[in-house]
């Protein structure tokens, strides 16, 4: 009875490490090809091959796609022409006058609560903290949340509200964070935070953020036809 | 209620995100562990991915783009709390997988070949469970590069992980999924010995 033979040559560790990537034609041609000649030479290492070989097949055959359900992608694609606006009103939200017009006026309206804020020594902070999304205008001017998500005014933008006056605006060069600054459902939301803060300023760059709920109940009604706009980047 | 992207960039996008409709189905279902999550979660996403589509940019990997999306959008609405990562002892994992494989397929001539463990060692749904099993770090990375095929770029790129993550996840992931399913199979009884029946793949002589 033969000996079984073992793992134990210099190079073994190297190609058991990288024998997943091997077979995904991840690694870098030298490596691959080094890895190639260790295995002609090491019989324990090809024999691993052989079985991972046989795994990454089945696995392939085995790990199929299930169907999406029948009615799914009908059910979504009506959720995106609920959604697509007619080009004219499209058009005219995106004039050019019109996002600087609202970039400038969120700036004017970040920048006179922040002025009295000012810290010489400040800068910037990593934070981690339960905020509400909230209309950044109308908060301040007492304003419901339920009446927020409700607001008219395609130029108010959204903010992180800490505590009574006490509020954080996103950083707009963010685009996964757009949907909170712009998106009026999102008004109401309690979310968990977590990123750098410009204490300046009071902006914040979004690391990560978890969504807790809602604070208060959905309740628009019924049959309102509202002029929000989403405002996309 | 708020508006999306005009008609016009609608069917832009359903031509360019529609074909990947049953692999994103798969990766809710795979992220949920549920039918009607996943339903749900899936019309969310599109839904996310349409109104942020002008910041899809046109030529890059749209697939990850979506899978990002509906990754996010995971994370955001059914995981509720903050997720540690999984407490996993690796070295247990690695060497674990070591004597599995080394007892079921190499010691002896007359086990059973990999192929025959998953093919038919196992059933579908014990396949199912081996992955719903997986922590899900693990989870989505096997999926990604096993049923999608995805490149490890696209997989760092769909999940925001560096590539260097995106090797360690599937090389632990694919160790426990495997040796997952060899234990199921061992407890349904495929390792009884068969002297008298050639095995069906003709298993190569390393020798």
């Amino acid at each position: 009875m033969t000996e079984r033979p073992t793992a134990r040559k210099p190079g073994c560790r190297e190609f058991q490490r990288n024998i997943y990537h091997l077979q995904a034609g991840e690694l870098p041609d030298e490596q691959a090809e080094a890895l190639a000649v260790h295995a002609e030479a090491c019989t324990a290492c090809a024999e691993r091959l052989v079985v991972e070989d046989a795994f990454l097949r089945a696995l392939r055959r085995k790990l199929t796609r299930e169907p999406a359900p029948p009615g799914l992608q009908a059910r979504v694609r009506s959720a995106l022409e609920r959604d697509a606006v007619p080009a004219t009103i499209w058009h005219w939200l995106h004039a050019p006058w019109f996002m600087p017009a609202a970039a400038a006026l969120v700036l004017a309206l970040v920048l006179i609560p922040a002025l009295p804020a000012w810290d010489s020594l400040g800068g910037v902070v990593l934070v981690e903290r339960e905020v509400t999304v909230v209309d950044y205008t109308c908060d301040r001017a007492g304003v419901s949340l339920s009446q927020q998500r409700q607001c008219p005014l395609v130029h108010h933008l959204n903010a992180l509200k800490v505590g009574p006056d006490d509020y954080w605006i996103l950083t707009a060069d963010q685009v996964e964070a757009s949907k909170l600054m712009v998106d009026p459902e999102m008004r109401g939301h309690r979310l968990l935070v977590e990123g750098e803060l410009d204490t300046r300023n009071h902006t914040l760059k979004l690391a990560r953020f978890a969504d807790r709920g809602e604070v208060i109940a959905s309740a628009l009604p019924a049959a309102v036809p509202l002029l929000l706009i989403a405002a996309v980047p | 209620m708020s508006f999306g992207p005009p008609h016009h960039r609608k069917d832009e996008f359903e031509e360019a995100a529609l074909p990947h409709f049953d692999a994103l189905f798969n990766l809710a279902l795979n992220l949920t562990r549920n039918r009607k999550d996943a339903e749900d979660l899936v019309q969310e996403a599109f839904l996310r991915a349409f109104r942020f589509f002008n910041s899809y940019r046109k030529g890059t990997h749209i697939k990850a783009w979506l899978f990002r999306i509906l990754r996010n959008t995971f994370i955001n609405r059914y995981r509720a709390a903050k997720v540690r990562p999984t407490e996993v002892d690796f070295a247990k994992i690695e060497a674990s997988y070591e004597q599995i494989v080394d007892e079921t397929f190499l010691r002896s001539r007359q086990g059973p070949s990999p192929e025959d463990v998953v093919m038919d060692g196992v059933l579908d749904d014990e396949v199912r469970q081996a992955m719903d099993d997986l922590p899900e770090e693990y989870r989505s990375v096997v999926l990604m590069a096993l049923m999608e095929q995805m490149s490890y770029k696209e997989i760092a790129s769909a999940l925001s992980i560096p590539l260097g993550t995106v090797m360690s996840r599937l090389h632990r992931g694919r160790k426990m999924l495997q040796a997952a399913l060899v234990s199921y199979a061992r407890q349904k009884g495929i390792f009884k010995p068969a002297a008298d029946v050639p095995s069906p793949e003709g298993k190569k002589d390393p020798k």
